[in-house]
């Protein structure tokens, strides 16, 4: 069991209730770890619903430790979505700049 | 006065269907449309003008058509014999619906080519460990990070990382290789 001094940089980034509830309860506080990314980008030129899109595509895959196992989360983002992840990890590798 | 009802009418069952097929309202049956528009029109017409907006709508969604195309389009509709085209009422009817949802549709077209889950909201938060039970413990900062991911018109699913500093850089590196790959793409076109 860890005891966390937790450093909140932004009083918003609160982790969601349900998530940290099922954690908690009964167990030891386990979050997955981040074991690789990978990711696919390209153009969407065409579907069945829309002849021509010209759509950026961005896709990413999480491969993450589970206990014994790996599992694969998949994603899709838009590019202001990416964009909008790419700045919370710099904020938040700003933040471990400061206690490293 | 007939025609401007009549317009009208057209008008919201484009909505309605637009409501339904696009925008993920699927209490907004064909029953319902008639109930409320159609009333008094056999259930066997209704049908046929249900249908016959419904595939118009979906041909010039499908085309994305623009202001001159949709004219054509439209113009070639009108003309057809034998009750398969359009009326020039219901045309215009049309015209002015695209005009104003043309830009929402393609939106919820483009989403729904999206068949993975996207990120929705992402937050975080930053802990240094200062004890443990076992073993020792680094004092470096460890990141938290949860995801919050789901498809259109589902609910939301949250995946909890644990990143130490090499993990965040490892990921802030294939974003940058992403990125620079994004720039290439966005550059050359």
């Amino acid at each position: 069991m860890y005891t966390l001094l937790s450093v909140n940089t932004d009083y918003r980034t609160s982790i969601h209730y349900p998530v940290l509830s099922r954690l908690a309860v009964g167990q030891t506080l386990m979050v997955n770890q981040l074991v690789d990314m990978e990711w696919k980008f390209g153009v969407t030129v065409g579907t069945s619903e829309l002849q021509k899109t010209g759509n950026i595509f961005l896709q990413l895959k999480l491969v993450i430790r589970k206990g014994n196992t790996t599992e694969n989360v998949y994603m899709e983002l838009t590019l202001p979505q990416f964009y909008n992840f790419l700045h919370e990890m710099e904020r938040a590798k700003a933040s471990m700049d400061c206690f490293s | 006065m007939a025609d401007a009802d009549s317009q009208r009418c057209v008008s919201a069952l484009l909505n309605g269907i637009t409501q339904r097929l696009y925008y993920g309202n699927t209490e907004i049956t064909e029953e319902f449309l008639k109930n409320e528009l159609y009333a008094e029109m056999t259930q066997g017409e209704f049908r046929a003008l249900h249908d016959k907006m419904r595939t118009l709508l979906k041909s010039i969604a499908s085309a994305d058509m623009d202001q001159a195309q949709l004219e054509a389009f439209l113009t070639a509709q009108t003309r057809k014999q034998g009750g398969s085209g359009v009326t020039p009422e219901q045309a215009a009817a049309l015209a002015r619906f695209w005009k104003a949802h043309r830009t929402r549709v393609r939106e919820s077209l483009l989403a729904q080519s999206r068949w993975e889950p996207g990120l929705r909201g992402l937050k975080w938060r930053v802990d240094l460990h200062t004890s443990a039970s076992r073993g020792q413990v680094s004092n470096s900062p460890v990141a938290l990070v949860e995801l919050e991911l789901g498809r259109a018109g589902e609910s939301s699913e949250f995946v909890c990382l644990e990143f130490d500093e090499q993990k965040v850089n490892l990921v802030l590196k294939k974003m940058a290789e992403l990125q620079e790959s994004i720039d290439s793409v966005v550059h050359r076109s």
